[in-house]
């Protein structure tokens, strides 16, 4: 019985919650599109690491492995683990043919390549074809067009000419591949001595790759921090698969984040048109609710109808709000995987389907159990005489106020949310950078290249000095592992002395230095979102370890950097001069006005010095302008549709707002108002009760907004502009508009209603 | 003043039209107090809707001041409402955010009189509520909201004011009060109202009744 009432009382009130509900119903389709975006993007990331590493973990050091390595690896990981062996390092290869050379990074494996991931080699071959008397080599697709080379020609890696034996037309290399700094040539190791490569030990990696089969629910974390605490030589570096996008974890990261925040807001927003919708629907009630209780229906009775409308009501939307946004899920994965290039798993976890009808009934729970609350005003009297009371007319206002405060708080703090994450990936192409690098110059090379660079007009290089250190110590306590964040995995780092930082990072915290490091306690300024992941803040003690050498350091001050400009920065920067006496090694980047003096400068370096690895960002940097445009497209996607979720509930609360007119309009008719008349009356009052919390909601948006970004997205900043004041006068025109489109049925309303028998 | 000639309304439920007035014929001349009864659902209200241009007959017309009115759009009746025409309804429809002086200026600011409060304060003092002036509808009694709901209609002098039941929620004591103020209407300004109630029927010039869509003249 209690559920037929309620349901047909539902269903009698269906003209005022069609449009909440819908507004609710895009707010849910919206959760379910961003937690589904969510999952599908650290799922992908996950497998694309597990292909780019080629397997499950990866050990490496600058020294070849020892054998007791090896075996310590495969005593603690699963049965059946499989590994390769990998000798890595940058060279320079030239055809046999003649021609120019190309900076390329060598692969010498041993083992059964690959472990994970798929290589589509033509003509059609395996690795396993590179294991011959004869020297042979794979090229990739990127290095065959670059240097116009064909199967059955030959390449020359140092003193060792090799055939051509296959083309890698496609490799597991994920988003990061786009950015490799060097088009790869694979050998088997048994020829990699007779090239003479490995004669400079500094610039080679060994690393073993490990890979057991994916059925086995062992976690490459746990593996990875048991072999780094068991490893004896500290330099021994292990990762684990999760941990091989990590380039752009920090871009995605900020992305879910973003859009976290975006799918919160926009459930708030929802809930809030709910809410408004559910006051009404029950002062329409009030009747209804004043006959149960003259017809001796109890509280609980009553409470229980109420309620089993509402969850009804409830799950109706959410299962909707589901659908649509399965919908959306499917409308947009293409366009989502086209702009990450990652691989989705075509299903979702029955987990996000539950979360979603989950946030839905408890979302209308609460905001109904919030409009019970005036309910007991309905008492049986107003059956006999009723007259709307002046507070309940207000209490209606302030909810309205209070809404519009809401939307234009949230609203506007997202744009400017917006705004600083548009900065943040758009890519500065007015200041001038470095777009030619040279990593791990010795100081014997260093006077070369200056002399090359200095004799091109125009040209400048810039020298930034580098040593390698190990954190030992925070505030005294030894570093703490935390599998879960693959920031709080590693102890060894590049850092770099300065005394004023580079044009692309900026002190946000604390003070830098004034001057030169003399003697005592090393400054040390950390990168603001290094230091936010490790828990690092300003006065903390940081103890390194410069080859055996411990340096003291405290924290004095932090700094934002801008990724993205692809310039050179580090996580840990010191105070100038305090490396004096150590043994550094150099990175070179180098300024050319124009194209074609970068080319011949590139030319010269590789004539003159072709030990050293040349790095043309220029290419690299054009492809991340592409993809950091489709994030922006991203962003804005995310945004537009928040703003649509946001009218389309101001849109639902001017009508539902018109709608509650009808008596008073019918009044106003037959008093003699015109049509021009009650349009102007409901713009004004659109008008007085939009402006003020519009304009303080914006304001109070922008201070949240800022905060957010400072604290939780780490873009430092103030990103207030013309599109951040626009919000205020948007939304009133919008709640004005619609209000207005809405009560042109208002003007028509027949001033018949208002007699007794109608 | 006004006349209805010819006037027939039917409604149409599940596809059959269901006639509730017959043709009416009925003029009300200037000054007429006319009163009007008949059963619940005789249609004394659709009459009374007709007439004062709040529906539309099916057939025939309706003259006011010898002018048709029974076609004219709603922004054609707007000037007939706000200077000629004036409502009181049983359920006083007053505007809950509004005081009681407001509410009766309401006519009066749409018609552009901005020099209205005089007139509406007098008014006010005629009905015995001007005290009462700045309160708002839920802080009046039935009786006292009646009394701004004729203010209301007369804030704008109309010719004629049709009224609806409107002694029908009030308990005896404020129906007497509003019967004496309805008499005092008189004059000029013409007056038809719906009543049950034989009191107001009793000061009526003339009182017809709707008996099955007819009109019968008592």
């Amino acid at each position: 019985m209690i559920i037929q009432i309620a349901l047909k009382e539902l269903w009698n009130g269906r003209k005022h919650l069609w449009m909440p509900g819908l507004a609710f119903l895009l707010g849910i389709a919206g959760v379910f599109f961003l937690w589904a975006l969510e999952f599908r993007i650290s799922s992908g990331l996950e497998s694309e690491g597990r292909s780019m590493l080629g397997g499950d973990i990866e050990i490496s050091h600058t020294e070849p492995l020892s054998e007791s390595v090896v075996s310590d690896a495969f005593q603690i990981t699963p049965k059946s683990t499989q590994s390769v062996s990998l000798i890595e390092l940058n060279t320079m290869a030239q055809p046999t043919k003649g021609g120019m050379t190309q900076l390329v990074k060598l692969t010498a494996f041993e083992g059964p390549l690959p472990l994970y991931g798929h290589y589509e080699i033509s003509p059609v071959g395996s690795f396993v074809d590179l294991n011959s008397e004869k020297p042979k080599i794979f090229v990739s697709i990127d290095l065959s067009k670059m240097l116009e080379l064909e199967v059955g020609e030959g390449l020359t890696l140092g003193a060792t000419s090799f055939l051509i034996a296959g083309i890698i037309v496609k490799s597991p290399e994920g988003i990061a591949g786009r950015f490799n700094l060097a088009p790869t040539v694979w050998i088997h190791q048994r020829h990699l001595e007779k090239t003479r490569l490995i004669e400079r030990p500094g610039r080679v990696s060994y690393s073993q790759i490990l890979a057991w089969p994916e059925t086995r629910s062992v976690d490459a974390r746990v593996i990875a921090a048991h072999l780094l605490e068991k490893f004896s030589d500290k330099n021994i570096r292990v990762k684990s698969f999760n941990n091989s996008e990590r380039a752009f974890q920090r871009i995605f990261d900020q992305i879910e984040r973003f859009a976290s925040l975006v799918a919160f807001f926009s459930i708030l927003v929802a809930a809030l048109a709910i809410l408004s919708a559910l006051q009404n629907w029950l002062r329409d009630r009030r009747y209804f609710v004043a006959l149960l209780k003259a017809s001796g229906a109890s509280e609980i009775q009553i409470r229980a109808i109420l309620l089993v409308a509402c969850l009804s009501f409830a799950a109706i939307v959410s299962i909707a709000g589901i659908l649509a946004g399965t919908a959306l899920d499917l409308l947009i994965l293409p366009r989502i995987k086209e702009l990450v290039n990652l691989s989705f798993n075509s299903s979702l976890p029955l987990s996000i389907y539950a979360m979603c009808f989950a946030l839905g009934i408890a979302v209308v729970s609460i905001f109904s159990l919030i409009s019970f609350r005036g309910y007991s005003e309905y008492r049986p009297i107003i059956l006999l005489r009723d007259v709307q009371a002046t507070s309940s007319v207000l209490k209606s206002n302030r909810l309205t106020k209070f809404v519009f405060f809401i939307l234009a708080f949230l609203v506007s703090s997202l744009i400017l949310i917006h705004e600083g994450l548009y900065s943040e990936f758009s890519i500065d192409s007015q200041t001038r950078q470095s777009s030619l690098f040279l990593f791990d110059v010795g100081e014997d090379e260093k006077a070369k290249i200056d002399s090359v660079v200095g004799g091109v007009p125009k040209a400048e290089v810039r020298w930034t000095p580098w040593v390698r250190l190990r954190l030992l110590r925070i505030n005294g306590k030894p570093l703490e592992m935390d599998l879960n964040n693959v920031r709080r995995t590693e102890t060894e780092f590049l850092v770099t002395d300065f005394l004023t930082p580079p044009p692309q990072e900026k002190v946000t915290d604390g003070e830098l230095w004034s001057k030169a490091y003399e003697s005592g306690v090393v400054e040390v300024s950390v990168a603001r979102d290094y230091a936010k992941a490790r828990g690092i803040n300003l006065s903390d003690e940081l103890d390194f370890e410069l080859f055996g050498v411990p340096i003291k350091s405290k924290v004095t001050s932090l700094r934002a950097i801008r990724w993205t400009d692809f310039q050179p920065s580090f996580r840990f920067a010191f105070q100038g001069g305090v490396f004096a006496l150590a043994p550094y090694s150099y990175l070179a980047g180098i300024l050319t006005p124009t194209d074609d003096l970068r080319l011949q400068i590139k030319s010269i370096l590789a004539a003159k010095l072709p030990s050293v690895s040349v790095l043309d960002v220029s290419d690299i940097k054009a492809e991340l302008v592409r993809l950091m445009d489709k994030i922006s497209y991203a962003l804005n996607l995310i945004l537009g549709f928040f703003i649509f979720v946001s009218l389309a509930i101001l849109a639902a609360l001017a009508r539902e707002k018109s709608l509650r007119r009808t008596t008073e309009f019918a009044i106003l008719r037959c008093v003699g108002a015109s049509k021009r008349q009650l349009m102007r009356i409901l713009a004004l009052e659109f008008v007085q009760l939009s402006a003020w919390p519009l304009l303080i909601g914006t304001l109070c948006g922008g201070l949240l907004g800022t905060y957010l970004l400072q604290r939780y997205l780490l873009i430092p900043g103030i990103h207030w502009n013309y599109s951040f004041f626009a919000v205020p006068f948007v939304f009133g025109i919008t709640a004005i508009l619609t209000g207005l489109i809405f009560a042109s049925s208002l003007t028509k309303v027949s001033p018949k209603l208002l007699f007794a028998d109608h | 003043m006004i006349e209805g000639i010819e006037i027939t309304k039917s409604y149409t439920i599940d596809g059959r039209a269901l006639p509730v007035l017959k043709p009416i014929n009925l003029k009300i001349e200037p000054g007429e107090f006319v009163a009007l009864q008949g059963k619940s659902g005789s249609g004394k209200t659709s009459l009374l809707s007709i007439l004062g241009g709040l529906d539309r007959p099916t057939s025939g017309k309706v003259l006011l001041n010898s002018r048709e009115i029974q076609n004219l759009p709603e922004e054609g009746l707007v000037d007939i409402r706000r200077h000629l025409m004036g409502f009181v309804f049983q359920s006083y429809h007053l505007i809950p955010t509004l005081n009681a002086l407001e509410n009766i200026l309401v006519p009066a600011k749409l018609a552009g009189q901005e020099n209205a409060k005089e007139r509406a304060i007098a008014l006010l003092k005629e009905t015995g509520i001007f005290e009462r002036r700045f309160h708002f509808p839920s802080q009046l009694s039935g009786g006292e909201q009646q009394r701004v709901s004729i203010c209301r209609a007369l804030v704008n002098s109309p010719k004629i004011v049709f009224a609806d039941e409107p002694t029908g929620n009030l308990d005896t004591k404020s129906g007497a009060e509003i019967l004496q103020i309805l008499r005092g209407l008189k004059g000029s300004r013409s007056l038809l109202v719906v009543t049950h109630d034989f009191e107001i029927a009793a000061q009526a010039d003339r009182v017809l009744e709707i008996v099955d869509g007819c009109l019968v003249s008592r």
